[in-house]
């Protein structure tokens, strides 16, 4: 099972308090959260990988590691962050 | 003999290094920006973080010692584990101003308010014979993100730190 460190657990409390008016969570709620997040993305992403090569790779394109992690967080602010961020 | 309570947040305060405890503008975390002021963050953090300061015991103060920490959060779940350190130093040209040791360690816990930005106060008892009236009495007020009572997920933010106590 993939985890944060607990230093990586307090930078993502953070800056989700810093970005809310109200923090209805506790440390306890918001950290189980965080880690099954890390570890559902843990598990999937070489699969997420293999299908964006699946795709891209008939038409002739290979995206690097680093470009998929791009492509990947500009897909979640495209369908999530702008409304949150 | 009347209860009075001093503000003891004046020129000695101090942050430690961690950079998790800092002063800022009020309006950075309150929504309604007309009552600016400055006040004391104390960030969600895995460390004791702290402020240093100190204060001198008033003339007529005789017993009844309390810390008072006003305080409030946009957090209204979870506790904050305070604690506070201190040591009093008394004398004239007897006891020194450079000690390593604390006198008290004292502690806390206090939960987040029910409403965002509601005013909490906590209130911690001292021990009355550790102060004497002149005494410098250097202090300082943690958060101990180490203790597993400290849940609340945002910050702390500290608007005065009193001592209360009993007069002549």
């Amino acid at each position: 099972m993939a985890v944060l460190s607990p230093q990586e657990l307090v930078e993502i409390r953070k800056k989700a308090a810093a970005r809310v008016n109200m923090v209805p969570w506790n440390k306890f709620h918001i950290n189980a959260a965080l880690q099954t997040i890390e570890d559902w993305f843990s598990a999937h992403k070489a699969d997420l990988a293999a299908d964006i090569e699946a795709a891209t790779s008939v038409l002739g394109y290979s995206f690097t590691g680093p470009q998929k992690k791009f492509l990947v967080a500009m897909w979640l602010f495209q369908k999530a962050g702008k409304e949150i961020l | 003999m009347a209860t009075v309570r001093i503000p003891i947040l004046g020129h000695a305060i101090v942050p430690d290094t961690s950079g998790e405890v800092y002063i800022e503008s009020y309006d950075v975390k309150a929504t309604n920006d007309v009552w600016d002021r400055l006040v004391i963050i104390f960030d969600d953090s895995a460390a004791r973080v702290g402020l240093h300061g100190g204060f001198v015991v008033p003339k007529d103060y005789v017993d009844s010692a309390n810390l008072i920490i006003v305080w409030t959060s946009t957090a209204t779940a979870g506790d904050v584990a305070w604690d506070f350190d201190y040591r009093a130093v008394g004398g004239d040209d007897t006891e020194s101003l450079d000690q390593s040791g604390t006198q008290e360690s004292v502690n806390a816990d206090n939960t987040a308010p029910t409403a965002a930005h509601r005013r909490l106060e906590l209130s911690i008892a001292l021990t009355d014979g550790n102060f004497a009236v002149d005494d410098e009495v250097k202090f300082t007020l943690f958060r101990d993100g180490t203790d597993g009572d400290d849940t609340m997920a945002a910050s702390a933010i500290v608007f005065s730190v009193l001592l209360e106590y009993a007069d002549a």
